[in-house]
């Protein structure tokens, strides 16, 4: 009983302190009872919800196997376990939560509304990417290529629309391209067996190399036509209070989540990652499927593409330099395994968040850009080895 | 009667929501080979575990040359002179033989340069020991499993191992290097090391081993001479009741041909025929290399082939994956459920319905609501104990998983099922389950294909048996021919 109860203080303690912090704030200043404290207070009030939820469903369950088999023992000790599991499954929300609970101590500024739209908002390509390559970790591989693919896809549009042609075309051409990308990664990798990391490697040379050929080395901006200001739209606007990128962001997230969970395909790819062999023999197209899944990571680089370029309003050669580390730590932070067939896309926005909110402190804080890069090059070790460590296989 | 060298002691061990051991006792005794005996799920591993120190027991003591130890990991109990030969051996194929028994234990000069001369030679008088003939500077992949098996064993014995664990030794080993195996552990009895012995099959213990320790559901049952044993009591101290009979072969009328495969050829096997008629199970032995998996998988569409043909209901067919032999209506159950016939990370539902997500999909989208209605269908007729759909399937037992990979099998409808080693692995309770699905099948009309290695197996379950040997069809037999010799007799014609 004892244990249960140390487990169930676990799973409430991020609540719990998100509670205790608005309240506090509630008592200083009035001006932070805004949306934001009132989401993780709500969202404080789910997760105790959902662990007591979950709580109930095993024993349940507990009771209903202790029927049948008499044998099974102690129901206590699975109750522990299932409340133990369910924090480890949630473990990306919950880190977030405290993260942010423990940011909002640190600065002010930081647990305001404006601010967490705003670390949405400039985060939203790397949520994007992160999606994409989501489909490639799944597989147990990698996709390292997405930065350049950004950059390229996004030099291609920018030149449509800096040349006049339409908006729409522009899109088109910087998503075909990410998908391009991604099919030809896709068949390196599927078709002719390569190591994801190689040919993800070689890609990622060629697509910036392509990218300085297209652009000349230099940035070059959209322009004034009547087209450019739509376009910049894309990265810039909002609707009502939402901006645009933070729209693409969700739209994309129920996307992936749909494909990823509800589809033969996601399902497919979640068995080939877990067991590629295993999916050979039980019928599933492995070949195909890895360069469908292939594909989606470089479409998503493709609309992240068009995203950045929208929003500095031109087309810059080392646009996305670096960018695939962020999308990769953002799912590994979500609790994507590098060794593949687990994990939930949805955390990769989670991870995504984590690590904006990480930036945005820093900044807020001015802490030096260069200690920024050590201290996140810190925080993926960490993830990494909490992947590691949590699951055993 | 040799002295005890190992005493454990009412261990027991917990785990969440399990007793895992529940006052287990086990003597080792020197010059002796003690089998330990359960069913999966009895509690032998962990027994293990908690004599090496990878599990810490939660009650009672072991006493190893009469004091009391408790390791807290592996290497300790290694270097105290208990070693385990898993299931898996613990080699590394690219290196040589004396670089594996000295690994992590290699002898240096003053230098700091390894001392390869006296390594090598200590390696060749080890394996002189135990009258193997292995040049210590072969590469281990170049070696047989047994050949490996028997490094591992001098690897224990450089290690002047007191007490020897050996984990379902025979399980990867071919029938014909079985016996060189007895002959090594025969040696090792007359150097006085304590021997446990694990094995589901139980022949080999009344073949090696002096005496037997019987576990069940984590309870010690009993420790007997072997001599006193009979392989019926055995059973039912292990099972906890009689098994009537062990093979409950029925005979179905048999229906059309179904599969026909007429001189089917590739660098695999060659010239191959046979029919399979619905309602009849056909049994493939052989020995190991004899290309029985290879067979069935040229069938499921995993190997090219040129010459000859494959007939399904009549109709000629050459699948070229399993995807397109799964839509033909053939299905083939993988001799290693664990390495490539189930995700073991996924939950029981998604592995059950793997194969057959186009019967549950529309437009991409998989109900999931028909596809629990047909999961717990399942769940139920094929007696799956899982706690739910949800439980990953790493966490069920062998003879559990076994059924999960059955089940998915059966939700594509397939018209012939290749079951290639169905009972591996698993206890005997569970095996006595399969074989009555195996009757369900049959009488579903289904063309079944068993292959086994053992031979008992084969004969007590098959309506007629092919025998094949290095890739060739050596002869057929029907059920009321095929004994023991006539099926060796064959294969050595």
């Amino acid at each position: 009983m004892k244990s249960i109860k140390k487990a169930m203080i676990l799973i409430g303690a991020a609540g719990g302190f998100a509670l205790f912090l608005v309240s506090v704030y509630r008592i200083f200043n009035a001006q932070l009872v805004n949306a934001p404290s009132f989401l993780i207070l709500i969202a404080g009030i789910v997760l105790l919800a959902a662990g007591i939820v979950c709580y109930n469903s095993s024993v349940r369950e507990q009771k209903a196997l202790q029927k049948q088999d008499p044998s099974a023992k102690s129901a206590y000790m699975d109750r522990v376990q299932s409340v133990v599991d369910f924090s480890g499954r949630y473990r990306p929300v919950l880190i977030m939560l405290l993260v942010a609970a423990v940011f909002s101590c640190m600065h002010p500024r930081f647990l305001t509304g404006a601010n967490f739209l705003n670390i949405l908002k400039q985060n939203s390509h790397y949520g994007i990417l992160a999606a994409g390559v989501c489909f490639a970790i799944l597989l147990g591989g990698i996709d390292i290529s997405i930065g350049s693919v950004l950059a390229f896809s996004g030099a291609v549009a920018a030149l449509i629309v800096s040349s006049g042609g339409s908006v729409v075309l522009a899109v088109v051409a910087a998503i075909l391209i990410g998908a391009a990308a991604g099919l030809a990664n896709g068949v390196f990798i599927a078709r002719f067996k390569l190591q994801p990391m190689i040919v993800s490697l070689a890609t990622m040379s060629i697509f910036r190399g392509a990218t300085l050929v297209l652009t000349d080395g230099k940035s070059f901006p959209l322009g004034k036509l009547p087209g450019s200001d739509m376009f910049k739209a894309i990265g810039q606007g909002s609707v009502g209070f939402l901006p645009v990128p933070v729209l693409i962001l969700i739209v994309v997230y129920a996307a992936m989540f749909y494909i990823l969970n509800m589809t033969a395909f996601g399902r497919h790819v979640y068995a080939i990652g877990g067991n590629e062999e295993a999916a050979r023999l039980s019928g599933i197209n492995v070949e195909i499927t890895k360069i469908i899944a292939h594909m989606m990571s470089g479409l998503m680089a493709g609309v992240a593409g068009v995203m950045v370029t929208a929003r500095v309003a031109s087309a810059t050669p080392t646009a996305g330099n670096g960018y695939e580390m962020d999308a990769i730590a953002a799912a590994v932070i979500g609790g994507i395994s590098l060794r593949g067939g687990e994990g939930q896309v949805l955390f990769a926005i989670v991870g995504a968040v984590i690590i904006g909110m990480l930036n945005n402190i820093l900044n807020l804080m001015n802490v030096s850009s260069y200690y920024q890069t050590i201290i996140k090059g810190v925080v993926i070790l960490i993830a990494v080895l909490l992947d590691a460590k949590s699951k055993d296989r | 009667m040799g002295k005890v060298v190992l005493e454990m002691r009412d261990i027991v061990k917990r785990f969440p929501g399990v007793l895992a051991l529940n006052g287990v006792s086990l003597k080792v005794y020197e010059g002796e080979a003690m089998a330990l005996l359960g069913e999966n799920g009895a509690g032998k591993s962990t027994l293990m575990k908690c004599l090496t120190g990878v599990y810490q027991r939660d009650e009672g003591s072991i006493l190893y040359n009469g004091r009391e130890i408790a390791y807290t990991n592996a290497r300790q109990a290694q270097d105290d002179g208990i070693a385990i030969i898993h299931q898996e051996l613990n080699l590394i194929p690219r290196m040589k033989v004396y670089e594996n028994i000295f690994l992590g234990r290699e002898v240096k000069k003053k230098g700091g340069a390894l001392d390869k001369k006296y390594m090598y030679e200590k390696s060749a008088e080890l394996l002189r020991e135990i009258r193997i003939n292995i040049s210590p500077n072969a590469l281990i992949s170049s070696l047989s499993i047994a050949q490996q098996q028997m490094v591992e064993i001098a690897k224990a014995l450089l290690m002047d191992a007191k007490v020897i664990v050996m984990d379902e030794p025979t399980d990867a080993l071919p029938d014909e290097e079985v016996e060189s195996l007895f002959n090594i552990i025969r040696e090792l009895k007359k150097k006085n090391k304590g021997i446990v012995y694990i094995s589901h099959r139980l022949n080999e213990i009344f073949e090696i081993c002096d005496r037997a320790t019987i576990l069940r559901d984590g309870q010690f049952i009993a420790e007997k001479l072997v001599s006193e044993l009979d392989q019926p009591s055995l059973i039912s101290m292990m099972v906890g009741r009689t098994l009537d009979q062990q093979f409950p072969y029925e005979p179905m009328p048999l229906g059309d041909v179904v599969l026909s495969v007429k001189g089917l050829t590739n660098n695999l096997v060659r010239d191959i025929s046979f029919e399979v008629r619905s309602g009849e199970v056909l049994g493939i032995i052989g020995l190991v290399g004899a290309g029985r998996t290879e067979l069935a998988q040229t069938i499921y569409g995993l190997h090219e082939w040129t010459e000859g043909e494959i007939l399904l209901k009549g109709k000629p067919i050459h699948p070229a994956n399993p995807n397109q032999a799964i839509r033909h209506g053939i299905y083939y159950m993988t001799e290693d459920r664990k390495r490539n016939g189930l995700v073991l990370i996924m939950d029981v539902r998604k592995n059950i319905s793997l194969s057959a997500l186009d019967k549950i999909t529309t437009f991409g989208k998989v109900d999931v609501k028909k596809e629990r209605a047909i999961c717990a269908d399942f769940i139920e007729k094929i007696n799956v104990k899982t706690p739910s759909q949800n439980q990953r399937v790493r966490n069920l037992s062998g003879g559990n998983q076994q059924k999960v990979v059955l089940s998915k099998a059966l939700m594509t409808e397939p018209d012939v099922l290749i079951l290639d080693e169905p009972t591996r692995g698993i206890d005997v309770g569970a095996k006595k389950e399969i074989y009555l699905l195996i009757n369900q099948l049959k009488e579903r009309g289904k063309a079944v294909i068993m292959i086994s290695s053992e031979m008992p197996e084969i004969l007590g379950m098959s309506d007629r048996v092919l025998v094949l040997h290095e890739g060739r069809c050596k002869g057929e037999l029907s059920r009321e021919e095929a004994t023991q010799e006539k099926i060796m007799e064959k294969i050595l014609s």
